[in-house]
């Protein structure tokens, strides 16, 4: 096999293994065959091309017309007469499988179920990224550089995925993109002529003799477990390979705050919503009579029919919601306090936003759960809620009061609020156009608000429905759903939003739950049960004096109830903040439950939730506190030289060996900074060392005498060795040299010696270098008869 | 024509090393009597002498290479043989040749001058190469080979050759190969001013050379010979000789390094070097002091060295401060 068919070879297998990095975010893993079909065209298409002479230019060429073939085949191969010519049938069922990728990619989170239609663009992408390897690492003949393709097929699942795509598919990508490296390596040696055997005794037996290669792999192996282990080690990075930590996308930018890429909330929740099985996901107890939505986070740009949201960004050490979470300064008036305890049901929710009521003010939780104050969302860059079982929430909720929203001015909007909930919206000429028509004759931008949500909510016209109007192609989301008048909680939501944003009042979305079902315990005690189909989305406005307050546009939704402050009409019971949807009562009547979720059956049974700390199974906060860490092992750091250092002298001078006076000489004069030259005889050595410093006469004596007994130990024959004690006059010499260097010098030789320094950094790299070649001997005996082979 | 045979009595090294300072503090005391001011070299011939090798003396005309050769071969009580190299010189005057002899009917073999214990040859960079290369066979193998007849050389056999120096007129230049025979290549150099006056002194009378006695016969030699035989090397110092002489060969510096056998003579002479001291073992000291005079004049500079004037002894040193002494137990 010609080493460009290696090459080839290699490529492809660099790209199957970085494919491995897009398992985490597909569902299943049917669809790495068809992927690794696409790979096995391009990589065989190179070998015999290459085989064959074709010429350099045509070589890509070819393997593009095989891969879109292959392609066409699998996937639409019925649709084509005689199973190869292309037919009309085969464009449409092409254009229904990207609908249904499409569809794929915006509806689900990680990880994404993998439909036919998803399949054949993850076998394009990755049969792409093959033939982009292929061409800049064989054709081009730049191996380096296809890293860069490769890079892409990570690129992908670090962006999508909240953790990051952690240690293994890193290493695994690496490990291919070095193979590629090796293999174009050994070509440009090739190039010189054949390597020459090393005959000398010195040579290992067994191991690989081409010490270029041996040298390449150290580099590689050293990079990459530099890569990994580097990050590990390094306090204050988050990011990390390896180990926990590695929830956040990144760490902080700037002031120690963390952040959270926030991968589109929108999708979890059309997740739950498509899925038509309730899944139970919390349970809570709480002291609200009348408990409001829970929310997890808010979305809060605009673009192309679809609100998401920005990153999130809170001090670790600061903004922790076991401490407290301040109130909001914008909230005046009456507040509710209640307290809430939730359960998680066992890994159900995996999100990394903790479901909270309006206005929480503490959160018993783990330490990594930050309080995002601009987006009211409590999150965690480390945790997944699938960490975290049980937790309890003091909240203390604003209850708007319509008499105050309704002499509420935007004139003082804070310039924070305004920086980004109050930027003007890019929309079609149909929204601004029907947002002057909703909101004519109003007069204070609370009025405008109620008439746009009355415009959804109390408007027959608009279904709930969860098959929402679908745009036609070219056409604006938000203006086919205004249209069509058929949607759920997402598309009223977002176009509430808009229009509030285009009639000029500061907006956002809010998603999380709605309050749940309530259920009652054998035992009698209540609690509520949130299930997927919970999951919701409401717009919420901004108002001076009372801050963000939530309206509820989606009509005929279970659970959805439309806030008692925007309705017109009196409301029995004033001061709650809710009135139940006409929907909500239906299904909100207690009834008995049979079996009690665990989780809250030890919330009832008051084993947790209700204790301060403990609520999570979280293991980070039990640590010692690093304050007291940091100082022991300062400590323990400080004191392993100068421990060392006598333990080394201890053990040298027990075993009594007649080079022992000279090797703790030599580590003392290392110790005040004398330089020994390598190529002085002991006697040389002795001689420049007195000419050098002024030692005194006894020292300069001993000094004679020492290297002369440490010439006869090493060089006169084994009957004239002679035992004798010499530790006085190394003892001698040593207090003489001390004596003469400056005190930094004598400090540095008793608290850090470099003799010492050095001798633990060779007895280390002695260590290591001794596993590599082991390491390189494994594998020169695995390569070794597949080189052979190829050499053939 | 006799047979070279072993010292008789094989002496301990630790016994025989009296002997050998006291034989060698005569020999030495003897030469010094004619050349004065210069012990090292002095010293340096004996190490030769005792490392069964031949000395190069080079330098100008007239700072008493010929001298030193002299008076070498004066203080030891062994035929001496003297050859004056010429252009005209050839090979026969050299080894001998084989003459027909009328009455017997027979070619006699008629030995050349090499026949000797000590071999004194004059200016030896004045004759042809072909003259040169006679020498070859004899200094290497001890031994010569006329009309496909060999005969061996007495023992101890040493050549002392001088020669002038390569850029002089008149000369051809001595091949590598012969180069390598020689242990050690030597140069006299300038007196200090004090012994050139009283070189004036003791050279204005009788002249002094006539005057030596021998001090020392070929028995004497050989026991002296065979005693610095027996000297101790160590694993480490033989390890060094081997670094230093893989470092010659490696010099960015060198177009051609150092011989395996400039290893086996320099190691030789150091044990000689070891003897002259009194020690029974050898230090990488000993290698250091000779591997300059071993080793410089087998090494050939590159043509950039040559351009910045770097003398292979300038090298040599170089290797020697640069090149670690191996240790047995690296440190614990």
């Amino acid at each position: 096999m010609s080493i460009k068919e290696q090459l080839t070879l290699a490529a492809g297998v660099a790209v199957a293994l970085a494919m491995s990095a897009l398992s985490p975010i597909y569902a299943g893993s049917h669809w790495m065959l068809s992927s690794l079909g696409a790979i096995l065209v391009v990589v065989v298409s190179g070998v015999l091309t290459r085989r064959l002479g074709v010429p350099r230019s045509l070589q890509p060429l070819i393997a593009l017309v095989l891969l879109v073939a292959y392609l066409l085949v699998v996937f639409v191969g019925d649709t084509m007469s005689a199973g190869v010519i292309p037919t009309s049938g085969t464009g449409d069922a092409l254009r229904s499988l990207w609908d249904q990728a499409q569809n794929n990619i915006q509806h689900y989170g990680p990880p994404v179920p993998v439909s036919h239609g998803l399949e054949l663009l993850t076998a394009a992408g990755v049969g792409a990224v093959a033939l982009a390897v292929d061409l800049v690492a064989v054709v081009l003949d730049r191996a380096a550089v296809s890293g860069l393709p490769l890079l892409v097929l990570l690129a992908v699942p670090s962006a999508v995925l909240p953790g990051g795509i952690g240690g293994l598919p890193f290493v695994l990508g690496a490990i291919g993109w070095l193979g590629l490296l090796l293999v174009e390596g050994s070509e440009r040696v090739g190039r010189w002529g054949t390597p020459m055997r090393s005959a000398l005794p010195g040579a290992r037996p067994g191991g690989d003799d081409s010490s270029l290669g041996r040298v390449g792999r150290r580099i590689g192996v050293a990079a990459v477990g530099a890569a990994v282990i580097v990050p590990w080690l390094t306090p204050g990075l988050d990011h990390r390979l390896v180990g926990g930590g590695g929830g956040g996308s990144g760490s902080g930018g700037s002031g120690g705050s963390q952040r959270v890429l926030t991968y589109n909330p929108i999708t979890k929740l059309q997740g739950f919503l498509d899925n038509k099985v309730r899944v139970p996901l919390f349970d809570y107890v709480t002291s609200d009579p009348q408990p409001d939505y829970i929310r997890m986070t808010t979305l809060d740009s605009y673009a192309d029919g679809t609100w998401s949201a920005t990153e999130l960004r809170a001090d670790p050490k600061k903004a922790q919601v076991r401490n407290g979470i301040p109130p909001s300064s914008d909230q005046l008036g009456a507040h509710d306090d209640f307290t809430m305890r939730v359960a998680l049901r066992d890994k159900a929710l995996d999100i990394h936003w903790l479901p909270v009521p309006y206005g929480p003010t503490k959160v018993n939780v783990d330490p990594s759960w930050v309080w995002e104050k601009r987006s009211q969302t409590v999150f965690s860059p480390g945790q997944s809620t699938k960490d975290v079982t049980t937790y309890k929430v003091q909240a203390s909720r604003a209850l708007p009061d319509r008499s105050t929203l309704q002499v509420a001015s935007l004139d003082n909007v804070p310039a924070d609020v305004r920086a980004v909930y109050d930027r003007p919206l890019t929309v079609d000429h149909f929204v601004q156009t029907l947002t002057d028509q909703v909101v004519k004759g109003k007069t204070t931008e609370y009025d405008e608000a109620v008439a746009i949500q009355d415009y959804f909510a109390r408007n027959p016209a608009f279904k709930y429905d969860l098959q929402a109007t679908q745009a036609l192609p070219g056409q604006d989301k938000l203006v086919a759903f205004l249209q069509g008048k058929h949607g759920f909680c997402e598309q009223y939501a977002t176009a509430m939003a808009v229009m509030l944003r285009v009639a000029g009042i500061p907006s956002r979305v809010a998603v999380g739950f709605t309050p749940g079902v309530k259920q009652t315990a054998s035992d009698g005690s209540t609690f509520y049960e949130v299930t997927s189909q919970e999951a919701h989305a409401w717009p919420e406005a901004w108002f001076a004096g009372t801050g963000w307050v939530r309206f509820e546009p989606t009509p005929d939704a279970s659970q959805a109830s439309i806030p008692g402050y925007t309705s017109a009409l009196p409301v029995p019971g004033q001061g709650n903040p809710t009135v139940p949807g006409p929907s909500a009562t239906a299904t909100a009547g207690p009834k008995p439950t049979a079996s009690l979720p665990p989780g809250i059956a030890r919330i009832l049974n008051g084993d947790a939730g209700g204790t301060a700390a403990g609520t999570t199974q979280s293991s980070g906060s039990s640590g010692p506190s690093p304050w007291l860490v940091a100082p022991v092992v300062a400590a323990v750091l400080l004191v392993l030289p100068f421990g060392l250092t006598v333990l080394r002298r201890r053990f040298r001078w027990a075993d009594a060996d007649p080079l022992t006076p000279w090797e703790q000489l030599v580590d003392d004069g290392t110790d005040v900074g004398w330089t020994w030259q390598g190529a002085d005889s002991p006697r040389a050595a002795a001689a420049r060392l007195s000419s050098g410093v002024p030692l005194g006469e006894p020292a300069t004596q001993a000094l004679s005498r020492i290297a002369a007994a440490t010439e006869r130990a090493r060089y006169a024959p084994p009957e004239r060795q002679a035992r004798e004690d010499l530790s006085l006059d190394v003892a001698l010499v040593r207090s003489a040299l001390q004596a003469r260097a400056p005190r930094s010098v004598r400090l540095r030789a008793v608290l850090f010696p470099p003799s010492t320094l050095r001798w633990a950094g060779t007895s280390l790299g002695s260590r290591l270098s001794r596993i590599m070649d082991a390491v390189d001997d494994s594998i020169a005996a695995i390569t070794r008869p597949i080189r052979r082979r190829a050499v053939r | 024509m006799v047979r070279r045979t072993r010292a008789e009595s094989a002496a301990s090294p630790g016994a025989g090393l009296g002997e050998l300072l006291e034989a060698a503090g005569l020999i030495r005391q003897n030469v010094e009597r004619v050349i004065e001011g210069k012990p090292e070299v002095v010293r340096l011939a004996l190490v030769v002498l005792l490392a069964e090798g031949h000395l190069l003396i080079e330098d100008v005309p007239g700072v008493g290479k010929t001298m030193l050769a002299k008076a070498l071969a004066r203080s030891l009580d062994c035929s001496v043989k003297r050859i004056q190299f010429t252009p005209d010189l050839l090979p026969s005057d050299v080894t001998g040749v084989s003459v027909y002899d009328l009455q017997t009917r027979e070619f006699e073999f008629k030995p050349g001058a090499v026949f000797a214990n000590l071999v004194v040859g004059d200016e030896i960079n004045r004759a042809s190469p072909k003259t040169q290369s006679a020498l070859l066979e004899a200094m290497e193998e001890r031994q010569v080979t006329v009309d496909g007849t060999t005969y061996e050389l007495e023992a101890p056999f040493m050549v002392v050759a001088t020669q002038n120096p390569i850029e002089m007129e008149g000369t051809y230049p001595l091949p590598e190969a012969q180069r390598d025979r020689f242990t050690a290549r030597v140069s006299m150099g300038y007196p200090s001013p004090d012994a050139e006056l009283d070189m004036l002194d003791t050279h204005g009378g009788p002249a002094a050379l006539d005057e030596l006695e021998p001090v020392a016969d070929a028995l004497t030699v050989r026991k002296l010979i065979e005693i610095v035989r027996g000297i101790h090397v160590s694993d480490e110092v033989k390890r060094y000789v081997v670094d230093l002489v893989t470092a010659t060969r490696q010099a960015p510096e060198l177009r051609l390094g150092a011989s395996p056998r400039a290893s086996l003579q320099l190691l030789r002479a150091s044990r000689a070097a070891a003897g002259l001291d009194g020690r029974d073992y050898v230090l990488p000291d000993d290698v250091q002091g000779l591997a300059g005079a071993v080793l410089a004049h087998r090494l050939l500079p590159t043509a950039e060295a040559q351009v910045a004037r770097r003398s292979t002894e300038s090298v040599v040193e170089e290797l020697i401060a640069r090149v670690p002494l191996p240790t047995v137990a690296p440190g614990r």
